[in-house]
């Protein structure tokens, strides 16, 4: 019985890990293409790896989702190139937010799963730019509302999209 | 030890949060130490092997835009060549009179973006490494300006740190028609960056913004932008804005130049090539 649940367990894993890899390829790669320029030297473009964290913690505990928001962060921050440590703490604390999020199966309606994603997307882009403007020129409300939030309005499209054709 | 363990149990979650905070806390703040920035260079280049590979699909289908605009920009070239062409024979007489020592003679590497950061533009990958020349530190630009500079080489990849970098500083100088004045260039947001010049300095809108040539990354001369407008505050210094002439959302390609400062002297002594190439 025990090996059984292992075997389970593990193809979940297997199945969410290989989900990941995908997203994280797909985010560095081949989203650029689908990215919109609303202020120039910028582009807005969804955040997957984020919302794919939001689906893995509605069917997780909060310790998976946290622990896992790090590596995916680390993994994400790694690959693109970027300072190593600003998507693995952002996604972490993302990770720990979802983790009071209702689950997966009690989120029936449209307007509940939009708002719970917007509450995560929002805090996530706040912590992101803190950081990101500390000891720097950059005024933090005009990264947050300029360049953060359409990014953040994309990736809750994308999310409501995906959501939708679960539920249908 | 008992009610210890108990009380790790009860808060598992939150132990679990915090300890992936201060990792992730330390990691942030060790990204200039030579540990991390060697893990960086490692996963630059095994990303880069792979994703190169997946880019060359999307490239293809972009590839005859690209083109299109490349037979436009052919056209503006052939004719700005016909000037500079020009400009150059007027300025070899001008040297030979002066007896100056031409140098000239950058070498650029060329290499495509693989990578961006996101969401905000600041550092990016591209496909040549170590194994073309590549090193920290080296000048990144386009045809129209300053990109940034490499901030770590791997083998097969660098990672670019571009000017729209909340933290890149760059020493430049405002050339006005009473002559030069120096200041530190900071991006500030969309087209815009911001330096701090010489109250004094008679800076006017439209003068064009250089590199100084005052550090040993950059040498003298690399175009950044032109002043968009200035503030007259009082005090010793005038802030300035300064329109940048690269657009860092359509960047595809970027050359290095890879002997940016050459020991062009017997001393030893480090000197600034001028870019006239």
């Amino acid at each position: 019985m025990p090996a059984r649940v292992l075997k389970i367990v593990n193809e979940n894993l297997i199945k969410w890990s290989i989900g990941f890899m995908s997203v994280i390829v797909v985010q560095i790669t081949f989203l650029r293409y689908f990215a919109l320029i609303l202020v120039p030297n910028t582009r807005v473009q969804p955040d997957l790896v984020l919302l794919l964290l939001f689906f893995f913690g509605t069917r997780h505990s909060q310790i998976m989702t946290t622990v896992t928001g790090f590596f995916v962060g680390f993994l994400l921050d790694a690959f693109s190139g970027g300072m190593i440590g600003m998507h693995a703490l952002t996604k972490t604390v993302a990770g720990f937010i979802i983790g009071y999020m209702p689950e997966a199966h009690k989120i029936q309606k449209l307007v509940q799963f939009s708002v719970f994603l917007f509450i995560v997307i929002l805090l996530h882009d706040i912590l992101f730019n803190a950081i990101y403007t500390i000891n720097t020129e950059f005024n933090f409300w005009r990264l947050l509302f300029v360049y953060s939030l359409p990014s953040s309005i994309y990736t809750l499209f994308i999310g409501c999209l995906i959501f939708y054709s679960q539920k249908r | 030890m008992e009610q210890f363990i108990r009380f790790l149990i009860t808060f598992k979650n939150y132990f679990v949060f915090l300890l992936c905070f201060a990792i992730s806390l330390t990691l942030l703040f060790s990204n200039q130490t030579e540990q991390v920035l060697t893990i960086r260079a490692i996963f630059a280049d095994v990303s880069g092997a792979v994703t190169s590979k997946l880019n060359w699909f999307s490239e293809v289908f972009s590839a005859m835009d690209e083109l299109k605009h490349l037979r436009t920009e052919n056209v503006r070239l052939q004719y700005e060549i016909a000037q500079f062409r020009e400009v150059q024979e007027q300025l070899q007489r001008l040297q030979n009179i002066l007896n100056l020592k031409s140098r000239h003679g950058y070498d650029f590497k060329t290499g495509s973006i693989i990578h961006w950061t996101t969401p905000l533009f600041s550092f990016v990958t591209i496909d040549i490494g170590k194994k073309d020349g590549i090193s920290k530190n080296d000048p990144v630009v386009i045809a129209t300006g300053l990109v940034g500079k490499v901030y770590n080489a791997g083998e097969n990849t660098a990672i670019c740190q571009l000017l729209t970098e909340a933290h890149f500083v760059v020493s430049a100088v405002v050339r006005t028609q009473y002559g030069e004045s120096v200041g530190f260039l900071q991006y500030k947001g969309d087209v815009f960056a911001k330096m701090e010049v010489n109250a004094s300095a008679g800076v006017e809108k439209g003068d064009s913004v250089v590199t100084s040539g005052h550090s040993n990354i950059y040498p003298y001369g690399i175009p950044i932008g032109i002043v968009e407008e200035y503030a007259k505050e009082p005090g010793l210094f005038k802030t300035v804005f300064v329109r940048l002439f690269v657009n860092y959302g359509a960047l595809r390609e970027v050359s290095v130049i890879t002997n940016a400062l050459v020991d062009s002297s017997s001393t030893g002594q480090i000197k600034n090539n001028k870019i006239n190439k």
